[in-house]
């Protein structure tokens, strides 16, 4: 009998025993395994091993509720301009800058989240009356997200790259661009975040998207007495007396807020009376990608005489942007278009006022992909078409404009690497080749480079022709 | 009553069969096919279903290293091709770029990077196989799997022991015109299929990578290949692929995989 009460025990045992194994989880087993140091092990062939790196300490995974994710990055630079002769009042020939990039985003589940990231300047900008500081704090991104399956709403301060080109990118239009530091500045700096209520969804291939401003931001520029503002040495004698005679009325201690005042634009009325809207719609195949494109906004800055003689009216007026981009994989090669056709754009003529047009923009890419994004290669062309041609000489720009862009980026050797990105047009004839080279060691750079600009008569290049410049710049991401 | 024998024997069976459900069934003589079939069911990586937090350490010849930290999630689509989602975490460079890869069974794979600079999704060409994965010495042909799913040829030579393993020991010839290698010899050990070591020929049967498995893990009832290395021989530059935390279980949704869902935190 009791041979037959152990072995029922044994069994209620075993039974109790495999049900436990089967409704808990068996304990996480781990093994080392080190193939190199055991006897007999097969001989691999090639160099030693290198040392092995140690676990860290991990945070959980992103299935949990909450998660906040910050960086940014520091950055010191030195940028010169060689003297011209006879030397510019309205110039700078040296500017330090100290730049700091914050940002943060937080999310909760799957269906919220909160970004936020700004930048603080300060420079140090040396002209014909010595240093003049300037401290900038900018608020960048500042929206938040509510996601569902379904849909995906956006609101507050944001950037919505269209387009899928690197030069022209003529479908672009819904963010403000910063003119100030066109070429050697930090990229995600070149845009400014505007205000909108984004939403976007998906269905199988197709998605859209729809975004509204309330309010206008125009972009930012200098109007004198910068390297990259509005009136320069070529404008000639005149503008720049009167731009010399007006900035110089300000202390330079309010230098860049009177830049703003000295704009003299009539902006479209803040009161959210006169919003931007915008509609993407995409299509999305095994290795094309298709999206078409409306936005109604406003081209400017328009600049015509103004009632009073002597006077300028500097306004923006509403126009009307279709467009589509198409991309297309085709072994290594990614091929880009993008186009786009508005009602109305400003060009700046020789006298300093605007010539309005209808317009066409093409824009085709080629990139070598390698699957590496420190290894760019791409080349693009692109068009320009002005359906209501000026009879006179338009600056930067002629009734149709031709010319490529060129894009690469390499590594070389032990942390350092080359770029070179250049615009060059065709017609007109003029082109700015930015090359540099950064030596990166973990998450700090150095870089160096130079800028060379030329042209033809009233082209770009030739516009700002005295902006050929060498620059350096010390950078650490965090 | 005299119960105790045929009780006993009872339970001898109940046990064996307990002991039989926990084991893997387990052929005596499984072809080169069959266990590379079980080494790509096993899915060690947890590329195929689940959540891991991971680090790519890379070093080069003179011990200098970089890390890639990245959390991947994925789920099986048209078994046993499957959708992933990446987002980097370091270098803080590269910090909030996301890759999202969608594989197909009739055409090359969906891929897309989102680089938070540009604030842009692009598509990036599914044929570059032969490619670095973001600089590491794994190239996207060695995360697809492909090479082991469509082979010309795979051949169970005689088995080995590795270290104290034993091992069967697998060459397989892919099949496709994009592989960036002419065969693959695999250890795989017999007690739990999985590869501890794989090396790579070109066509001229000279050894390009070599993977070493340097740690498994055991969770949730399946194992894990927690830490392995690959090295590059031709430049002795090597990357240790390391999962951190493994979420085996994790159910994701089918409309996570999608450029959309690349922007987001």
């Amino acid at each position: 009998m009791r041979g037959t009460v152990g072995a029922f025990l044994q069994l209620a045992f075993g039974l109790v025993s495999a049900a436990a194994s089967a409704s808990s989880p068996d304990p996480d087993v781990v093994e080392d395994i080190d193939l190199d140091a055991a006897k007999g092990a097969t001989a691999p062939p090639g160099p030693a091993a290198t040392p092995t790196p140690t676990p860290t300490p991990v945070a959980p995974l992103a299935a949990e509720l909450a998660r906040l994710d910050a960086g940014g990055f520091a950055r010191l630079a030195a940028e010169y301009w060689p003297e011209e002769s006879p030397p510019d009042p309205g110039r700078t020939d040296s500017l330090y800058k100290l730049q700091l990039f914050l940002r943060g985003r937080y999310a909760r589940g799957k269906h919220f989240e909160l970004a936020l990231s700004g930048q603080l300047n300060q420079s140090w900008a040396h002209d014909a009356h010595g240093f003049r500081g300037s401290f900038e704090a900018l608020l960048r991104d500042a929206y938040v997200g509510l996601y569902s399956s379904a849909l995906d709403l956006r609101v507050g301060q944001q950037r919505l790259a269209w387009g899928n080109t690197e030069f022209l990118s003529p479908n672009d239009v819904l963010n403000a661009r910063d003119w100030r530091d066109p070429f050697v500045g930090p990229t995600e700096l070149r845009f400014l975040p505007t205000p909108m209520a984004r939403v976007d969804a998906e269905c199988g291939a197709w998605s859209a998207q729809l975004a509204v401003s309330p309010v206008f931001v125009p972009d930012r520029y200098d109007v004198y007495g910068t390297n990259w503002a509005a009136v320069q040495p070529a404008a000639g004698p005149a503008i720049n007396q009167l731009a010399a005679q007006t900035v110089g009325m300000f202390d330079r201690s309010v230098f860049d807020p009177a830049q703003r005042l000295f704009q003299q634009t009539r902006l479209p009325s803040a009161d959210f009376g006169q919003p931007s809207f915008g509609a993407r719609l995409g299509w999305s195949g095994n290795r094309l990608e298709l999206h078409l494109y409306y936005h109604l906004g406003y081209a400017g800055p328009k600049v015509a005489l103004g009632p009073v003689p002597g006077t300028l009216d500097v306004s923006y007026v509403r126009r009307h942007h279709v467009g589509l981009d198409w991309s297309a994989l085709l072994g290594p090669f990614a091929w880009r278009l993008d186009a786009a056709y508005q009602s109305r754009e400003e060009f700046f003529r020789d006298d300093f006022l605007t010539h309005e047009s209808r317009v066409l923009k093409l824009a085709g890419a080629i990139e070598y992909q390698t699957g590496d994004t420190a290894k760019v290669l791409l080349i693009e062309a692109y068009y320009q078409h002005l359906f209501d041609p000026y009879p006179g000489t338009l600056l930067f720009w002629r009734s149709t404009s031709v010319g490529v862009g060129v894009l690469a980026r390499w590594p070389l050797f032990a942390g350092l690497r080359a770029e070179l990105r250049a615009p060059l047009g065709i017609r007109p004839r003029n082109g700015v080749a930015r090359g540099e080279l950064v030596w990166q060691q973990g998450n700090w750079s150095v870089s160096l480079g130079g800028l060379l600009i030329a042209g033809e008569n009233r082209s770009f290049g030739w516009y700002y022709a005295n902006n050929d410049q060498l620059y350096t710049a010390l950078r650490t991401d965090f | 009553m005299t119960m105790s024998w045929p009780s006993q024997g009872f339970t001898v069976m109940v046990a064996a069969l307990l002991l039989a459900s926990a084991t893997p069934a387990q052929s005596e003589a499984p072809t080169g096919s069959e266990i590379i079939t079980r080494v790509l069911e096993n899915d060690p990586f947890g590329l195929s279903g689940g959540s891991v937090k991971a680090r790519f350490v890379l070093s080069d010849k003179q011990g200098k290293q970089k890390e890639l930290g990245f959390e991947a999630r994925s789920r099986k689509h048209d078994p046993p091709f499957s959708k992933s989602l990446v987002r980097f975490s370091a270098p803080p460079d590269l910090a909030g770029a996301g890759f999202l890869q969608i594989q197909n069974r009739g055409a090359d794979d969906d891929r897309f990077l989102f680089l938070p600079e540009l604030k842009r999704s692009r598509r990036i060409s599914g044929g570059l196989r032969s490619t670095s994965f973001m600089g590491t010495d794994f190239s996207f042909a060695d995360l697809d799997r492909r090479d082991l799913r469509q082979t010309k040829r795979v051949t169970r030579l005689p088995d080995v022991k590795l270290a104290a393993f034993d091992c069967y020991h697998i060459e397989v010839v892919p099949a496709r015109d994009d592989s960036p290698y002419a065969r693959l010899e695999l250890f795989v050990r017999r007690d739990n299929f999985l590869p501890l070591k794989s090396i790579s020929y070109d066509a001229s049967n000279v050894a390009l990578k070599e993977l070493q498995i340097e740690q498994i893990k055991k969770t949730s009832g399946r194992w894990f290949i927690t830490r392995s290395k690959m090295r590059t021989l031709a430049n002795q530059h090597s990357t240790v692929l390391i999962l951190d935390v493994i979420d085996a279980d994790a159910q994701i949704a089918d409309d996570e995989f999608t450029p959309r869902n690349l922007e987001k935190l």
